[in-house]
């Protein structure tokens, strides 16, 4: 590079900069501490507007939440330790706002958007801010919810599915497999290439940095990071950084929604959210409701999931669909938090203890689960097959307390509770494993039609991952039917009754 | 009893001490209705409250100049008059802004300093 070259841009930059005299509304600190300030004077300032702390170093920036006769409550996001008492605090003048764009991802970003992934600093080629707390679209630029959001998780993609633009609660113990489930989720979005993939934002919220470096790992090794933002708030954060987080990625989401794309934000997990919600408002002085939380902590969910939606066309159709996930303890789902987000959302997931240690893994309980709007998005295929296999599950579970005595029972209940037993089996599926929704259509439609019925049940998992082989490398041109016209037409019904048939007879020939 | 705010005995000590009589007398009176409402430890935000809300009777404004070099005689009057009205003001000296100066009149605060610009800049520089 000569040195002209040099001193051109350097004037080019100069040239851009236009010293102005700064002015500003302020304030002092009156009292710090636990990420909360007393501030005085800002008489100006407005209700969460960032306010900046002058610190010797770097400036330090805060959000006003409680504005009060003489005083301004703030929670500090950042080092508050930095903060003294009597110093200066001015207000900016903005909401507090985060930077959106394409440019994010495949980053890792704490809740204010700057990296933390050692990949340098984020150039926005147009830097545009979008305010984290902002107001869901009206009732005008919706409209249903239409097409699918397949998970790749044979159980949920059946019987409780999900469409984009749907907001599905995942509920369940600690330790359960729930974050697996939607780690298992951004990874089919590449699978499923039917629809044009959703851009995934992944929000970790008080969660171990460890499991978010195996996330992120995962995700990359699948190639599923190019299209993924995650947003970390690591359990070392503070609680006004947890606090925030969900609302920052969610307006990373809505940069999408607004561009005509398709997003999904998961919020892992909301309980945690809560807490640290409770922690702010406890030290605000706000006064307590049941368990100690504030009285607006429904009104804290509700907002924050009510700006997942799907757009219309003179909108750009655009969608936002929202996981969010709640951890319970000891599966009592009707406690308070789980409750106020179960009411929320367009239906939940539950998984099991129970059915995870009996090793019906992901530990999905069809019997609570429910998708109040995901089926006018399925498939036609998938609807034809998927129907059949509510019923019979719903069948299975009436009679299961009749399973031990099955020698005694009458032809028809004894075949009927074999049937549940390997449908419920075919819905069993390992971790990090997705399955194209195409794959899982000729599984179910095997199961539902009786042609598993000849098989014993260990002989089940065999069965499926040699039928999988066998459709890819022999019917390659029937799962993309399937995949683009979305449904099983009699002439794809009867080639793959050919194929199943085929592959039971290879199975008990093995024997 | 409902509490009795700092701002209460604020104006009440305002209004005793604005009558103009003895006031070391009347000082020592309210004090005395201080300890009996148990109230003493609220002293300083009481003083607090007193000033702010005497300088709002009189209409005042505090006015803060913070300048790199001690200001020169005729543009201190400049930047008073601009300012206008009843000022009470406070006058430093800090090397540190390089030049330039800092006024602060109420709640606002006008940073036209040598250092800030210099900050700025900087961004612009390694940003740009």
């Amino acid at each position: 590079m000569d040195k002209h070259f040099i001193i051109e841009t350097l004037k080019k930059q100069l040239a851009e900069y236009k010293p102005e005299i700064e002015q500003a509304n302020i304030g002092k600190v009156l009292k710090i501490g636990d990420g909360i300030a007393s501030v005085s004077g800002l008489s100006e300032v407005m209700a969460s507007e960032m306010l900046e702390f002058v610190t010797p170093n770097e400036s330090v920036y805060g959000v006003a939440l409680n504005l009060e006769e003489n005083q301004v409550g703030a929670v500090i996001l950042g080092d508050f330790k930095a903060i003294k008492e009597g110093g200066l605090v001015k207000s900016t003048g903005k909401v507090l706002s985060v930077p959106v764009g394409k440019e994010l991802l495949g980053r890792v970003v704490n809740p204010l958007g700057q990296p933390l992934d050692n990949k340098g600093p984020i150039s926005f080629r147009k830097a545009e801010l979008y305010p984290v707390e902002r107001k869901a679209p009206g009732v005008i630029v919706r409209e249903p919810v239409t097409t699918p959001l397949h998970t790749g998780i044979k159980a949920i993609d059946s019987v409780i599915p999900i469409g984009r633009g749907q907001r599905e609660l995942i509920i369940g113990d600690r330790q359960i497999g729930k974050t697996a489930l939607v780690i298992d989720t951004i990874i089919n979005q590449l699978q499923d290439t039917g629809r044009k993939a959703p851009v995934c934002i992944y929000v970790a919220i008080g969660q171990k940095q460890s499991k978010i470096a195996r996330i992120v790992e995962e995700l990359k090794s699948r190639g599923a990071m190019e299209r993924t933002i995650v947003v970390l708030a690591s359990a070392a954060d503070a609680a006004p950084i947890w606090y925030i987080a969900p609302y920052a990625g969610c307006a990373m989401g809505e940069y999408f929604m607004d561009k005509g794309e398709d997003a999904l934000v998961i919020y892992d997990d909301l309980s945690k959210h809560a807490w640290a919600y409770r922690q702010i408002s406890l030290l605000l002085r706000r006064p307590p409701g049941r368990e100690a939380y504030p009285g607006d902590i429904f009104y804290l969910h509700s907002r924050l999931l009510e700006r997942a939606a799907k757009l219309n066309k003179a909108n750009g159709g655009g969608s936002l669909t929202a996981l969010p996930l709640i951890e319970t303890q000891l599966s009592d789902i009707s406690a308070y938090i789980p409750t106020n987000v179960i009411s929320i959302t367009d239906g939940q997931i539950y998984l099991d203890p129970e059915l995870f240690y009996q090793g019906t893994r992901p530990a999905l309980n069809v019997g609570l689960s429910v998708s109040r709007v995901g089926s006018s998005a399925q498939t036609k295929a998938m609807k034809k097959v998927a129907s059949r296999l509510r019923l019979e599950l719903a069948q299975h579970r009436e009679l299961q307390s009749f399973v031990q005595f099955a020698s005694e029972l009458d032809e028809a209940t004894r075949k009927r509770i074999e049937r549940g037993q390997r449908l419920t089996e075919i819905l069993k599926q390992p971790p990090y494993a997705p399955i194209p929704f195409e794959k899982q259509v000729c599984l179910i439609y095997a199961g539902v039609n009786g042609y598993l019925d000849s098989l014993p049940l260990e002989k089940i998992s065999e069965f499926e991952s040699q039928f999988f082989q066998y459709l890819e490398d022999r019917k390659g041109d029937m799962l993309s039917k399937i995949r683009e016209t979305g449904d099983l037409t009699e002439e794809i019904e009867k080639d793959l009754k050919s194929a199943i048939e085929f592959q039971i007879h290879a199975i008990n020939a093995g024997n | 009893m409902k509490k009795i705010t700092p701002l209460q005995y604020a104006i009440f000590l305002y209004e005793l001490t604005s009558q103009g009589a003895n006031i070391t007398k009347q000082i020592n009176e309210f004090l005395g209705v201080l300890a009996k409402n148990n109230d003493l430890s609220k002293i300083r935000e009481v003083i607090n409250d007193f000033e702010k809300y005497e300088k709002r009777q009189r209409g005042a404004q505090d006015v803060e100049i913070i300048s790199a070099t001690p200001l020169a005689k005729d543009l201190r009057t400049q930047i008073l008059s601009a300012i206008g009205g009843k000022i009470d003001v406070k006058e430093t000296v800090n090397p540190e802004l390089l030049g330039g100066a800092i006024v602060t009149v109420g709640d606002t605060m006008i940073d036209g300093s040598l250092r800030r610009k210099l900050k700025e800049l900087s961004k612009v520089l390694i940003y740009g």
